[in-house]
């Protein structure tokens, strides 16, 4: 897994425990499959998650980690188990200075203009197919991606929704300097990361992920993660 | 007997419409609404009811107030004289008012320095806003849009839809061509129009014996309804807005005292209606048989001239929007942190004059919206300037009618100043 918070797949609660969607998916697939479960949280980004996978230093990434055709062709992804949005934040002040009324996806991509995204992860391929005339920005702090956008210092930041959910939660003044701009069409769909060989594993995952579904459990997973946010009063 | 109880029932009725018993009513609807909002906010159907019946002849009224007074202006030798006024005082007064609402916005810098309570507060509230919508802010409404908006491809579907900018704008050419034509149709024509004024105006003074009662109803479910915190995170901006519109209605008060040599109270006794209809109403076009009657009746103002100037001044004289979006804009900037210069203030002053005016009888949510007339040019995102004032356009509607009201009979009183005994 990733080292830091990415609530509210995986964060730590006031004790140091980690907990959350991506958490509690990997326990139950542990308990299923009769092993015990190690959580490996210091990779420095969701790439090396990758890296780990394929190099068999690690069995599964369960990391939220999006599918991307890039990843695709180093590991094996099992069929999507949650899906996010990829949103745009914007300066409002700096948006303003645009022609008003202009979408801002591609009002942003142009010279000149800054986006930054997280270093080493899905976005800058997304970056890269949406803003391909802007200059891209990676950075490792996504927070204080968020809070330069913020302060005008960059314009505009491309991240997942959970991220910018999480920022705005816990900045309620940024609500009154950026915009999050969401494209339903743009989906961040999330899967688990096995080794390119372990194909009887990945069949048995979709089969744990479907039946999963069926019986609720996925859903108990998505009401208490992503539709409520009683988790929070654990951080 | 029959004598006694018809005095008695005069009596019972003019009681309803003393100013003492109007403030008791709005006062004791404030402090239901605060006091039992559950209870108050059922109230709203009954405020809005009073509300219809009040709106349900300002439209015919409107059209034979213009038409008879425009028609009667120009069949005599004066019409040029009053239109050239009309232009000056309107257009004074609006950048006046603009100019104003700059002067209280920069000097008390109500946008900056917000606490972090406050902020936060706004910050939740276009975050939620920007969730729920996801939109992109709509296309700004430019000059040409407004003078488009103006022109009625078919009036009668203009009236039909109760869309006034182009029914007073029909009008006005309507009384025009009737007041140029001088045949004796065209005078009989004036006077059943005439007629039907009157008429109209008898049926409002009935309604008005129920104001103690609507504006109970419209004030109770109001405050109920709107609730108090986003108001708090905005009071800067409210007070500004208030001192602004208490120094405007003084300066009303007192032009129309010196115009008419009147006293300053006497002022105040003869333009209560109308302020009162506006507040409670929060309807300049509502409040035009009021400020008609008022001006007649109790400022001895001509009746051809005020029924003409008054629906007209809706339109063009919006002193109380000019002051409120010159206020808002420059709140705004200060809070998004943008930079105004010289010309920044100078397309505030004159964009709020031009917003106000397009804004006359259109709903909160569209008449907001204008307001990227002002705020686009000088780079403030005018999208969750909109989503915050929508918030808070319960608290400031009110007064801000009442200043378009009385800027109305003040701007009317000015323009019949030099011809008191000229008649029309």
């Amino acid at each position: 897994m990733y080292e830091k918070d990415m609530p509210p797949f995986f964060m730590r609660d006031r004790a140091g425990h980690w907990f959350g969607f991506d958490v509690e998916l990997a326990q139950g697939i542990a308990q299923k499959l009769g092993v015990g479960l190690k959580l490996e949280t210091d990779a420095v980004s969701f790439d090396e998650v990758i890296d780990r996978v394929a190099n068999r230093k690690a069995d599964l990434g369960i990391s939220k980690l999006s599918k991307t055709l890039a990843r695709a062709a180093r590991v094996r992804f099992t069929d999507t188990y949650a899906t996010m949005h990829q949103v745009l934040v914007v300066n409002r002040v700096a948006e303003a200075r645009f022609k008003a009324g202009e979408d801002p996806w591609r009002l942003l991509d142009r010279e000149g203009v800054k986006v930054g995204v997280p270093i080493a992860s899905a976005y800058v391929d997304y970056a890269r197919r949406d803003f391909s005339q802007a200059t891209m920005k990676p950075v490792t702090d996504r927070y204080a991606l968020l809070a330069e956008v913020a302060k005008g210092e960059t314009t505009a930041a491309l991240l997942p929704e959970d991220t910018v959910e999480d920022w705005l939660y816990k900045n309620p003044t940024g609500g009154l300097r950026v915009r999050a701009v969401t494209r339903p069409d743009r989906e961040d769909a999330y899967g688990i990361a096995v080794h390119g060989s372990d194909t009887h594993l990945v069949s048995w995952l979709n089969t744990y992920l479907e039946l999963g579904r069926a019986d609720g459990t996925m859903d108990r997973l998505e009401a208490t993660y992503i539709r409520d946010h009683g988790w929070r009063k654990r951080q | 007997m029959a004598g006694e109880n018809g005095s008695k029932r005069r009596v019972t009725l003019k009681f309803l419409v003393r100013p003492y018993t109007i403030l008791v009513s709005v006062v004791a609807g404030i402090g239901f609404g605060c006091l039992f909002p559950a209870r108050a906010a059922l109230l709203e159907p009954y405020g809005k009811l009073y509300l219809a019946l009040l709106q349900m002849c300002v439209l015919p009224l409107l059209m034979a107030a213009v038409i008879s007074g425009l028609g009667r202006l120009l069949s005599s030798n004066h019409a040029g004289k009053y239109l050239v006024r009309m232009v000056l005082v309107f257009g004074a007064g609006v950048i006046l008012a603009g100019t104003l609402g700059v002067l209280i916005a920069e000097i008390g810098d109500l946008g900056g320095g917000l606490s972090m309570k406050a902020q936060e507060t706004l910050g939740k509230i276009l975050s939620r806003s920007d969730i729920t919508s996801g939109q992109v802010p709509k296309e700004s409404v430019g000059l040409f849009t407004f003078v488009r908006m103006m022109v009625p491809t078919n009036p009668f579907e203009a009236v039909t839809h109760g869309r006034n900018l182009p029914v007073i704008f029909f009008c006005l050419l309507f009384g025009v061509a009737l007041g140029k034509l001088r045949t004796h149709g065209s005078a009989t024509t004036l006077v059943v129009i005439e007629t039907i004024f009157e008429t109209l105006l008898r049926m409002i003074s009935w309604v008005m014996y129920g104001l103690p009662v609507g504006l109970f109803c419209l004030f109770s479910s109001q405050v109920a309804l709107s609730g108090t915190e986003v108001f708090l995170a905005l009071g800067k901006l409210v007070a500004g807005a208030y001192v602004g519109a208490m120094v405007l209605i003084v300066i009303y008060i007192l032009a129309i005292a010196k115009m008419r040599r009147m006293s300053v109270w006497s002022v105040i006794r003869a333009t209560k209606d109308p302020a009162l209809v506006a507040l409670g109403t929060s309807s300049s076009f509502a409040s035009i048989p009021a400020s008609i009657l008022a001006l007649q009746e109790r400022l001895k103002i001509d009746e051809n001239l005020s029924k003409l100037l008054i629906p007209i001044g809706v339109t063009l004289n919006p002193q109380g929007s000019a002051l409120y979006f010159s206020i808002a804009s420059i709140f705004m900037a200060q809070l998004f942190q943008a930079n105004l210069g010289a010309s920044g203030l100078l397309i505030v002053i004159f964009g709020s004059a031009l917003a106000g005016m397009a804004i006359s009888g259109v709903p909160a949510v569209a008449a907001l919206s204008t307001l990227s007339i002002v705020l686009d040019p000088i780079g403030v995102p005018s999208a969750p300037a909109i989503v915050l004032l929508l918030a808070i356009d319960p608290f400031l509607d009110p007064i801000m009618t009442a200043v378009n009201v009385l800027s109305g009979c003040a701007a009317t009183t000015v323009i019949a100043a030099k011809d008191r005994d000229v008649e029309i």
